[in-house]
């Protein structure tokens, strides 16, 4: 069976359709028009924010690149310290709305071939996530009335290529009143960037691998 | 001072199939022959079982013909990008022989450099399943009791 996801994340009161993940200075407001790029350089005191952007604005999601505590909450943007709360609305939402699919994967690759690592982040080991599949119960996305784990979350995991990434697993479609997902959740950190990175934009895309029929 | 603004990872191109001209072609005993839609929604959970040949036909003009086993699982591997890309990567036809499954691996896409281009095939084996989900589809010689 095809299977249908939509790729979104929830800006704190609505969703938003995913263009984009921009890691740039968080020196700006935010929202801030779609392209906008910071042009005070990450490093030396100034930290590498995260941002989402959809076809018109960017969010600002992280004013930093810290990794995040060993747990999720759909609802909860109070950072500890040291540590950010991995919670489902700073995330990447990927929700599937028809079918199934298996074998699947969250990793990421360099440019657009999606199956070659030749990247310095990746590389490096600099790109990390931490993520989680579930289901959930309810009508309101940010209190659902329960919460049921597909797959256990992984936090703070290095993705590159086939060598490290978040799976295998199966999804599907969930069928029943107030039910929702499967959803695959994930937050994109670049952890650890030395100083010695070569200078420039460095593409590199984190994507959902999977199989169906 | 300076620089120039390198771009690191853009340089590689990819050409892959088109997923909407893309299909299976399944052959039943009575001569009947049925067109799955594309590689977007397949069609294949809908057909009968009983097959009597199975062939793929890609975009490009390629026809792969799958040699005749007792049943068929075909699994497409994609990869969705959060920037909303979709690569088609391959598409993997399990193949139920008497001890063992082949795995027929058609080949999707390719870059410059890619040693595999689109159309080949790859053969692989693994293991017997231990379950049967109604996507594998019988041949007609695939029953227990011929």
């Amino acid at each position: 069976m095809a299977i249908t996801l939509e790729t979104k994340f929830y800006d704190g009161s609505a969703w938003k359709n995913l263009s984009k993940v921009v890691f740039t200075s968080p020196n700006m407001d935010s929202p801030n028009t779609a392209g906008t790029r910071s042009h005070i350089f990450p490093g030396g005191g100034i930290p590498l924010g995260l941002w989402y952007e959809d076809a018109s604005n960017m969010y600002r999601i992280e004013d930093d690149q810290i990794l995040t505590d060993t747990q999720y909450d759909n609802d909860d943007y109070t950072a500890t310290s040291g540590t950010s709360i991995f919670s489902g609305v700073r995330s990447v939402n990927f929700t599937v709305t028809e079918g199934e699919a298996y074998d699947c994967r969250l990793t990421a690759w360099d440019d657009v071939t999606h199956n070659t690592t030749s990247n310095e982040v990746l590389q490096g080991d600099y790109c990390k996530a931490s993520a989680y599949c579930y289901y959930w119960e309810g009508t309101t996305y940010t209190t659902p009335d329960s919460i049921t784990t597909v797959v256990s979350g992984s936090y703070n995991q290095t993705l590159k290529g086939d060598t490290f990434y978040y799976g295998d697993f199966d999804i599907r479609y969930r069928t029943g009143t107030n039910l929702n997902g499967d959803v695959v959740v994930f937050k994109p950190i670049l952890y650890n960037i030395p100083g010695l990175l070569s200078y420039g934009i460095h593409d590199f895309v984190i994507t959902l691998h999977y199989s169906y029929t | 001072m300076v620089q120039d603004l390198k771009t690191y990872g853009i340089y590689n191109t990819v050409t892959t199939v088109d997923p909407y001209d893309c299909r299976f072609l399944a052959g039943y005993p009575d001569g009947r022959m049925i067109r799955g839609k594309n590689f977007i929604d397949t069609g294949w959970d809908d057909i009968p079982q009983g097959l009597a040949a199975l062939r793929y036909s890609l975009s490009t003009g390629h026809i792969i013909t799958i040699l005749k086993f007792r049943a068929y699982l075909p699994l497409i591997e994609v990869s969705l990008g959060i920037d909303g890309s979709k690569m088609f990567h391959s598409i993997n036809v399990k193949c139920l022989a008497d001890k063992e499954v082949l795995v027929y691996s058609i080949i999707l896409k390719q870059t410059p450099d890619s040693k595999l281009k689109i159309g080949d095939v790859v053969i692989s084996k693994e293991g017997l399943p231990t379950e049967f989900g109604k996507s594998w589809k019988y041949t007609d010689r695939g029953f227990s009791w011929r």
